[in-house]
């Protein structure tokens, strides 16, 4: 790799470093939260609830370590963090159409390198902060668990977690589109409502649950049935690429 | 010598919506030359210079840098190879470092100059473990200059370079980048309000107003050319004496280029009873122009 493609990939970290970081910290202190609050016996104080599952199938399920971690972590936090972390990775260093000055993007789109190579390392970025975070989180579940006398599967864990991440790279497509197109303020308030809007579809539209990104990213179907579930991989990778292209068309058109 | 200019622009535009910014401009700015960019608040001085580098995209004409054409992708890749741009902002990405930035810049360039690097780093008081968001404007300026000069670059593109900065601190900017123009033959555009500031070191002036060029001469021929003509007439001037001329009480003065025996002839035929003819300022060119081309 040439040195001007290091730096841009260099570039690119020191944007999203430190949202990087911390959304790391959470997640892993979200692993450890939830093995100190470990109960006793986990028979009686079962979670009543899943983002994917309805009532009745939760309490279906046998109430054990395994369905314990996967309702806490991959049906439940791993979920609601992970798209916090989409938000900040995608707004962070992408030249925004207004105020490009003042994120100092005229000067990084004022070096030698073309805006597709600046923009798509940026974005490509982003998705590997998102699956290191959410790898190393799902990998410690399963590392910390013989702490509180359980086990994990890492197989297991490896696979909720590339869904995790299949699932949030639509939602990261759509906000690095937003960001490319609206301001900042308009991005944060679009992005909360898209996560409000699939929260919704989710929670009360029982119907729309099987589209749902969120309901992806717990691969409640791996973890009830064992199977992949590739339409909704490919769907979420497709809406992803199409949101990725249009927003490299913009960059790259566009007057800073 | 390659004489060929190092910037030509013929018929350019850039349009917005239904606003003009950039209106025919013809421009050509010789190579080795240190050319001082003057015009009001919204002349088109800043979008002519992002249209260079690539930022903005022409909307019809030509322009070329080093003979690139600035409307293809590609090319723009080569000038921002060879040219550096000062931004009017200078702002930087706040989570990156002095030195990270230094180092990110350096990378694209192989003819960077780490012995200049480290000379304005102690020149322009930058600490290297200073975040870019906590620079006051006046350090980012300095690191703006830095990175411009540091880079080898054939061509510097400046906008308001010394905006922001003390006295002291711009006149040492100045002299850093006069001294490299002379020992490498950068050639420089820069754009500026500081009119004293392009007398100092610009040997060359152009002028744009409207988002065309009005005037774009050498400085040494502008003001060889133009003189300040002064008549003191016994009562108020004639009516219409001259076009564009002032008038205060007695006293009629007007600027005039080439051969101002003409005029002096005229006004004394007119009756003036005394006649001053004085060498003129670049101030006093710009405001001439300025308000000619406003009328």
């Amino acid at each position: 790799m040439s040195p001007s493609n290091t730096m841009v990939w260099y570039k690119a970290w020191t944007d999203t470093r430190r949202y990087f970081r911390l959304g790391a910290m959470i997640l892993i202190a979200m692993v450890v939260g939830m093995y100190m609050s470990y109960p006793g016996e986990p028979d009686k104080e079962f979670p009543h609830g899943a983002i994917a599952l309805s009532v009745e199938q939760v309490r279906s399920l046998p109430h054990d370590a395994r369905s314990y971690i996967w309702l806490h972590w991959f049906g439940n936090t791993l979920v609601v963090w992970l798209p916090f972390l989409a938000v900040a990775l995608a707004s962070a260093g992408m030249p925004p159409p207004g105020g490009a000055a003042a994120s100092g993007a005229i000067y990084t789109l004022s070096m030698p390198v073309s805006r597709r190579k600046l923009a798509s390392v940026r974005i490509v970025l982003g998705i590997i902060e998102m699956a290191v975070a959410a790898l190393v989180s799902s990998l410690l579940v399963c590392a910390a668990a013989p702490l509180v006398g359980q086990a994990f599967s890492v197989r297991e864990s490896l696979v909720h977690a590339l869904l995790a991440i299949a699932g949030i790279v639509s939602f990261y497509g759509v906000l690095v589109f937003l960001s490319t197109t609206v301001g900042e303020l308009h991005k944060a308030v679009l992005g909360a409502a898209l996560l409000f809007l699939y929260g919704m579809l989710t929670f009360l539209a029982n119907g729309f649950r099987r589209f749902s990104m969120l309901r992806l990213m717990t691969g409640d179907m791996y973890f009830l049935r064992g199977e992949i579930p590739w339409g909704g991989i490919c769907a979420s990778v497709g809406v992803a690429l199409v949101m990725v292209w249009l927003s490299l068309l913009i960059i790259e058109r566009r007057d800073y | 010598m390659d004489q060929e200019p190092v910037i030509v622009t013929r018929e350019l535009r850039k349009v917005y919506g239904k606003i003009s910014v950039i209106d025919g401009l013809n421009l050509e700015v010789p190579r080795g030359s240190i050319c001082g960019l003057l015009g009001r608040n919204g002349a088109g001085k800043t979008t002519l210079l992002k249209m260079f580098v690539g930022l903005t995209r022409p909307t019809s004409g030509e322009g070329r840098i080093f003979g690139l054409r600035i409307d293809r992708s590609a090319e723009r890749i080569e000038i921002r190879q060879s040219a550096a741009f000062v931004s009017e902002d200078k702002m930087f990405p706040g989570t990156a470092t002095v030195a990270e930035i230094i180092q990110f810049t350096r990378a694209f360039y192989p003819r960077w100059r780490s012995d200049l690097a480290e000379e304005y780093l102690r020149t322009f008081d930058l600490s290297l473990n200073t975040h870019a968001g906590k620079l006051s404007k006046g350090a980012r300026c300095r690191l703006a200059l830095l990175l411009a000069m540091a880079r080898g670059a054939d061509l510097l593109l400046l906008d308001e370079p010394t905006a922001g900065l003390d006295p002291a601190i711009a006149e040492q900017s100045l002299q850093a980048l006069v001294s490299l123009a002379g020992q490498q033959e950068i050639t420089v555009l820069f754009a500026s309000h500081q009119i004293a500031e392009v007398e100092q070191i610009a040997d060359r002036v152009c002028m744009i107003e409207k988002g065309r060029v009005v005037l774009n001469d050498s400085l040494d021929e502008l003001k060889s050319s133009y003189r300040r003509v002064q008549f003191v007439f016994e009562s108020k001037p004639p009516a219409a004496a001259f076009e564009n001329a002032h008038e205060d009480g007695r006293t009629l003065s007007l600027l005039v280029k080439r051969n101002p025996d003409e005029v002096v002839a005229r006004g004394t035929s007119m009756g003036a009873q005394s006649v001053d003819v004085a060498p003129v300022t670049l101030k006093d060119i710009f405001l001439e122009h300025m308000n000619g081309a406003g009328k």
